[in-house]
């Protein structure tokens, strides 16, 4: 065969070729396996609803253990005949009330009684405890 | 004598940086261009602008290797499915043109390797039986003269066959194709000199 020379000037193509309009196709076919979002993004969790939701779950918190405590401290008062049955099953003797008395709770019982003085005298020889009392 | 050299040296220095600017605003046009490419919100616009300006050069550059269109066209997806996965990673270290070209000659060296493997033969046989039966493709319409040139590519070593089919029918720079194989200007000029005498003999005794 004649020399064959490589030209820079004057280059022989590949041969190769395309089907009819495979490069027009080929974007299209491709978008098809690329996982790109058409569409803009909307994010699943919005940073300042967590806000405004985080503050507000502090407060019904704090409100919750506010009305909590309040129902926990309510003191229902008893009737008096409760107070008596209880003082009775609980054996109560007059010196267990005496140590629960303070000042202002005698100030309270300070009631004057119109009494005899043979009563006076009646329960005084009965106590035994009266030496004592004349000490203290 | 002195003030022409100095004047030609100060219109080499202003050429130079010329070329400096000019490759500057072409990184910064490249790096805009990557960050619409990672955006959500400019994503698809931006692959699709990508699809169409690459679509053609990574084509032919694979078709050169592997021959076939349905494997050239197999390959080519696989290419762009690799950019758009890894387009994350890249640096920005070399051009965006050179990561893909780099893409694209792995997935087609490695799409022939894993042919020659499935028919139990080599990578040379499987593109030697191509090139043999290129007159019946029919997505082939060279002469004669260009089916030989075809055969006398194939008796190239890999590296020398990748170079002249860059340079000769792609018409890249050796600059650029120093970046896309990691090899130095000089030897790229080398080993197309010695693959055009190849491919001259070849052919004249053909």
């Amino acid at each position: 065969m004649e020399d064959f020379k490589i030209q820079e000037d004057q280059k022989l193509k590949s041969g190769f070729k395309t089907p009819e309009l495979y490069f027009e196709s080929f974007p299209e076919r491709m978008m098809t396996q690329i996982p790109i979002k058409n569409t803009c993004v909307i994010p699943l969790f919005n940073r300042r609803k967590k806000w405004y939701l985080a503050a507000a779950a502090v407060l019904i918190l704090a409100l919750s253990i506010t009305i909590v405590q309040k129902m926990s401290t309510q003191i229902i008062e008893p009737d008096g005949a409760t107070l008596e049955d209880y003082l009775v099953s609980a054996n109560t003797t007059e010196n267990n009330l005496v140590d629960l008395l303070d000042e202002e709770d005698i100030k309270s019982l300070d009631v004057s009684y119109d009494i005899e003085d043979q009563a006076i005298e009646d329960l005084l020889s009965q106590n035994t405890n009266l030496e004592q009392y004349i000490i203290d | 004598m002195q003030g022409f050299f100095l004047l030609n040296l100060e219109i080499w220095l202003n050429l130079l940086q010329i070329i400096k600017s000019k490759k500057k605003i072409i990184l910064e046009e490249e790096s805009v261009f990557i960050k619409q490419l990672l955006d959500l919100k400019t994503q698809n616009d931006a692959f699709q602008k990508l699809l169409s300006i690459y679509q053609k050069p990574l084509y032919h550059h694979i078709r050169n290797i592997v021959l076939n269109h349905d494997d050239a066209d197999d390959v080519l997806q696989n290419t762009f499915i690799k950019v758009f996965q890894y387009l994350k990673n890249f640096k920005g270290e070399s051009k965006l043109f050179s990561w893909m070209y780099r893409i694209a000659t792995n997935e087609a060296i490695t799409f022939i390797n894993q042919k020659a493997k499935k028919n139990a033969t080599t990578s040379e046989a499987v593109q030697t039986k191509i090139v043999d039966n290129l007159k019946a493709d029919a997505y082939f319409d060279g002469d004669e003269i260009q089916i030989k040139l075809q055969k006398a590519i194939l008796t190239l070593p890999e590296k020398q066959k990748l170079v002249f089919n860059m340079r000769y029918f792609q018409d890249l720079k050796y600059e650029e194709i120093s970046e896309i194989l990691g090899t130095s200007v000089g030897a790229l000029k080398a080993s197309y000199h010695h693959a055009v005498k190849k491919i001259e003999d070849f052919v004249k005794h053909s």
